[in-house]
């Protein structure tokens, strides 16, 4: 925020200078031109928000407040002698600076010969605290919400310099931070005791600094680059700090007293990245690149735990002090070589080799006694693709690949290491029969054979089998037209379909949709957009589930629709300009889930809802001050979770005064 | 050491391909069978085009008209071919132009920009990217005149939602990465300048992409999620948008649990059991609790 304040003051000062500047009387004795022209605008107002129902549900989804805001300030100085100015376009952008959900913050400028500075920071809030999760009450149950909560804030900020050192050389330099700071409420499990609520400060920052080099040397083009990345969390636990003293379930009779955990965690990861193209004649090309990235993680907790549990023999304070490391190594290497065998045939070959080796080990020692562990995991992968494009008319061009994989993957906690290979292919075909209409269609498949399995446990009663982790056998395919009927309308339709599914545990995902966009721009001002979505969704698989371990099929299914349209319209009244306009968004979702997990009569549970966002809005474009009023309606529900609903009406006047251009 | 036999190979290759570019091309056809066109310079396009040369003079391109460079490469003819022809039959003919309109061909309508810009890293792979393959050409996202912000024919994700239409519909579900907010963009994720991995992602195979902005969840762990460690966040979240909390593909987190883990304790058959990360809250991966009971 308070960096957010400093940001603002210095640039409303810069455009208070930049407009004084700017008006300056043309007449002098000796009317130099001044070095730049500025241009800029300030948009400030007033918003009204009435919110009927669940606040926090309207607080996670928009989390706009009422109040008066600065909602944008922007301004831009293009040289007016662009060889004598070492800064050739500057501008500053603020986005809703002030307690938003989202402010951003940006400046860019540049030299067209020497450089380019980008500096941007954003900050977004996100809040989570959902009224009604589960359809019908639980006996029983303490709370039917999730019990995971937070409200946090995120920062990221980006600064990139690019420096043009000579024709074939450039310099770059960066930096991204990365935080994220809040309040969030998580659960504890307490080793004969129960689960209780807890509260979990989140508190983690990030930098990363980056410096890399392009140019070009034996006929080929190079990028060498070198990151650094440090992140740096504190994990902290405190309970019950507030909250309930009793766990999640009403019948265990243990307490949770005390927890207080410290945790402390940094990890230190350079990168290195080198990458080359290498033209080979007139037709061809060759592009590399290899990627080395060494992750170290170094944590510590200490941790003072005081509750009573309803299992006498566990002992009531438990404390403990840990150290733990683990050491992360990733490489990648890609190899792509490209001809045009003919004006009209390419062929594209590629291999990818990508590593991950991971090592860790833990040193505990607590009330219970020692705990030492050393784990490790890999996941290694080669893959092959091979394309063929070819245009055999000027109207027609198809493409068609095959792409091998194999991957080697182990976690030693886990399971054993399985080696899997997948096999696949994609095709392309595109078809212009007219100038104004556009065909596509596109399929690609995949094979996986000895996909990653999760252990099962052939000795118990029943025996519980192994378990693949992937849907091995994939196919997608779309298809659709583009057709620009004349000059001010465009319709474009694509379907959509896409088939996952595995044989040995009934898995089964598929979905198919329909989408179709609408452009008209019928008059000088006046433009349309109508979109509607349409999704169909059927997710199942087996599952076993506890204590009798009876086969279950579980389902996912149903259907989603979102419509989407915007109007705008300029037009002149009164001898002045305005614009007017309206959007309108529409999502409804229908969902049936199985199992259904809570008691009650019936198989299935259902997860549906409804959103209408819409808005209307009305701008008078005077030259002194643009003034301009919006009303914007949201509704929500879910039918079977009530409490969940709101309606927020929201109005907002805010006027726009412009510089400059 | 298997990677020390790839980067053998890249290098015998780059050394081998070095060579062959240098080699006189076998076969290559008769030249010279008709006089190459002639140039007219920019000053000559600006007599017609003048909003055109007043636009490009404001935007970063306006580095054409250098004098050094030489003339097939100077001016509005390193774009649109030399113009000669064109100028003195007062544009009745284009012979050996470019127009970058739509019934160019789109690898026609790249390779000039190419031919400047494709030794710069980003664009390394941009031909055999999937948006070349598809037959997305530069100029059907950048304005080469104009001069916003990386000459974007329209910010994102407008621009990207032109054709992506599935996806924009994604993003307006209640649960969705904050793309439509402006806090990320789809270039954050995505390449579209190319490269060989499936949807033009960017970063390694797993979860690194991810993690660069989840940094709170960035592994290493001591003890990692199997699942998350072999297939990635996109095992258990959809990114771009979704009806069930957190962006997870099943709204029932046991439901999700379930499909991958058959083994479950016998007594775990309490309603609060129902929500597995109710208890195993450190999913992601833990430093000090192999069962994911803790950070």
């Amino acid at each position: 925020m308070r960096i957010g304040g400093w940001v603002l003051t210095g640039l409303v000062v810069a455009l208070a200078a930049a407009v004084a500047r700017a008006d300056e009387p043309t007449d002098a004795p000796k009317p130099a031109p001044p070095p730049y022209r500025y241009d800029g605008l300030v948009t400030a107002g007033y918003r009204n928000v009435d919110i009927d129902g669940s606040r926090d549900k309207y607080r996670e989804d928009y989390n706009l407040r009422s109040g008066g805001r600065l909602f944008a300030v922007e301004l831009t100085g293009r040289a007016t002698d662009q060889d004598a100015e070492w800064v050739d376009r500057f501008h500053l952008e603020v986005d809703t600076p002030h307690d938003e959900p989202v402010s951003h913050f940006l400046l860019t400028a540049s030299d067209a010969r020497r450089y380019e500075l980008r500096a941007s920071w954003v900050r977004s809030k996100y809040f989570y605290e959902v009224p009604q999760l589960w359809e019908e009450p639980v006996p029983g149950d303490v709370r039917l919400d999730d019990l995971h909560d937070f409200d946090t804030t995120r920062s990221d900020g980006v600064v990139d310099l690019r420096v043009r050192l000579t024709d074939t050389a450039t310099l770059i330099a960066g930096y991204r931070l990365y935080q994220r700071h809040g309040d969030s409420v998580t659960t504890v499990f307490v080793p004969g005791g129960d689960t209780f609520l807890v509260r979990a400060p989140i508190d983690s920052d990030t930098n990363v600094g980056r410096l890399a080099g392009e140019f070009e040397a034996l006929g080929a083009s190079f990028l060498v680059q070198q990151d650094s990345r440090h992140v740096a969390r504190a994990l902290d636990r405190n309970g019950p700090a507030g909250l309930p003293a009793a766990g999640v379930d009403p019948t265990d009779p243990s307490t949770l007293l005390q927890e207080t955990v410290h945790q402390d965690e940094t990890i230190d990861a350079p990168t290195t990245t080198a990458r080359f193209r290498r033209p080979i004649g007139e037709r061809g090309e060759v592009t590399g690149a290899y990627v080395y990235q060494h992750a170290e993680l170094d944590a510590e907790q200490t941790s003072f735990l005081n509750a009573t549990r309803d299992n006498p023999a566990v002992p009531q304070v438990d404390r403990s002090r840990g150290n733990a490391s683990a050491s992360l190594d990733t490489q990648v290497a890609d190899l792509t070589g490209s001809w045009r065998l003919t004006d009209r045939v390419g062929l594209h070959l590629s291999y990818r080799y990508d590593e991950q080796q991971q090592d860790g080990d833990l040193a505990q020692l607590g009330t219970g006694g020692v705990l030492v562990l050393d784990t490790a995991a890999h996941v290694r992968i080669n893959r092959v693709t091979g394309e063929v494009e070819a245009q055999p008319r000027d109207d027609l061009r198809v493409r068609a690949g095959l792409r091998w994989a194999q991957r080697n993957a182990g976690v030693s906690t886990a399971t054993r290491s399985l080696v899997t290979d997948a096999i696949g292919g994609v095709a392309d075909v595109r078809y212009r029969p007219w100038q104004r209409l556009s065909l596509f269609g596109r399929y690609e498949s995949a094979h996986i054979d000895d996909p990653y399995v999760s252990a099962g446990a052939p000795l118990a009663a029943p025996p519980l089998p192994q378990r693949d982790i992937a849907l091995t056998f994939v196919n997608r395919g779309s298809a659709g037209f583009r057709l620009q009927a004349a000059s001010w309308a465009q319709l474009h339709y694509t379907f959509l379909a896409d088939s996952r599914t595995n044989s040995s545990f009934a898995g089964r995902s598929r979905a198919y949709g329909n989408q179709l966009a609408l452009a008209l721009d019928p008059l000088d001002g006046l433009s349309c957009y109508f979109a509607y979505s349409f999704r169909s969704l059927a997710n199942e698989a087996d599952i076993y589930t506890a204590p009798t371990y009876d086969v279950i099929n579980s389902i996912q299914s149903g259907d989603e629709n979102v419509v989407q349209a915007n109007v705008t319209y300029a037009f002149g009244l009164w001898k002045q300009r305005w614009t007017t306009g309206a959007d309108f968004l529409y999502v409804a979702s229908r969902q049936k889930l199985a199992p259904k997990l809570e008691p009650g009569p019936g198989t299935h549970t259902f997860h549906d809802l409804d959103r209408v966002d819409g808005g209307v809005f009305v701008s008078l474009l005077h030259p002194w001050l643009e003034p301009s009023l919006e009303f914007r309606m949201v509704n929500y529900e879910q039918p079977r979770m009530a409490r969940n609903d709101y309606r927020a009406t929201i109005i907002l006047a805010k006027v726009t005064k412009r510089w400059g251009r | 050491m298997r990677c020390a036999v790839v980067l053998a190979w890249m290098a015998v290759l780059l050394a081998g391909t070095a060579q062959a570019a240098e080699a006189p091309q076998k076969g290559a056809p008769p030249t010279n069978e008709k006089p190459a066109p002639a140039y007219a310079g920019e000053d000559t396009c600006a007599v017609c085009h003048d909003d055109q040369a007043t636009t490009i003079a404001a935007s970063p391109h306006r580095v054409l008209s250098e004098a050094a460079r030489p003339e097939a490469l100077r001016g509005c003819e390193a774009c649109h071919g030399p113009g000669a022809s064109h100028a003195e039959e007062a544009g009745a003919v284009f012979d050996g132009m470019r127009t970058f309109g739509a019934k160019t061909p789109p690898a026609e309508r790249t390779g000039p920009c190419l031919a400047c810009h494709g030794g710069a890293s980003k664009l390394h792979d941009f031909r055999t990217g999937e948006h070349a393959l598809a037959g997305v050409a530069c100029t059907d996202c950048h304005r080469v005149h104009a001069s916003a912000e990386k000459l974007l024919a329209r910010p994102q994700p407008q621009l990207c939602y032109g054709c992506h239409l599935d996806i924009k519909a994604k993003f307006a579900l209640p649960e969705h990465h904050k793309v439509p907010e402006g806090v990320i963009g789809c270039l954050d994720c995505h390449d579209p300048h190319g490269n060989r991995r499936f949807a033009l992602m960017r970063g390694s195979e797993a979860r690194e992409r991810c993690e660069r902005c989840h940094a709170d969840l960035q592994g290493p762990y001591v003890f990692e999620h199997a699942g998350l460690f072999v297939e990635g966040c996109e095992r258990c979240h959809d990114p771009h948008g979704s009806v069930n909390r957190h962006l997870l593909v099943r709204q029932q987190v046991a439901q999700l649990c379930y499909e991958c883990h058959t083994v479950t304790p016998s007594d775990h058959v309490q309603p609060s059991f129902r929500d597995c990360t109710r208890c195993h809250t450190a999913i992601h991966g833990s430093n000090f609790n192999p069962l994911f009971l803790e950070r």
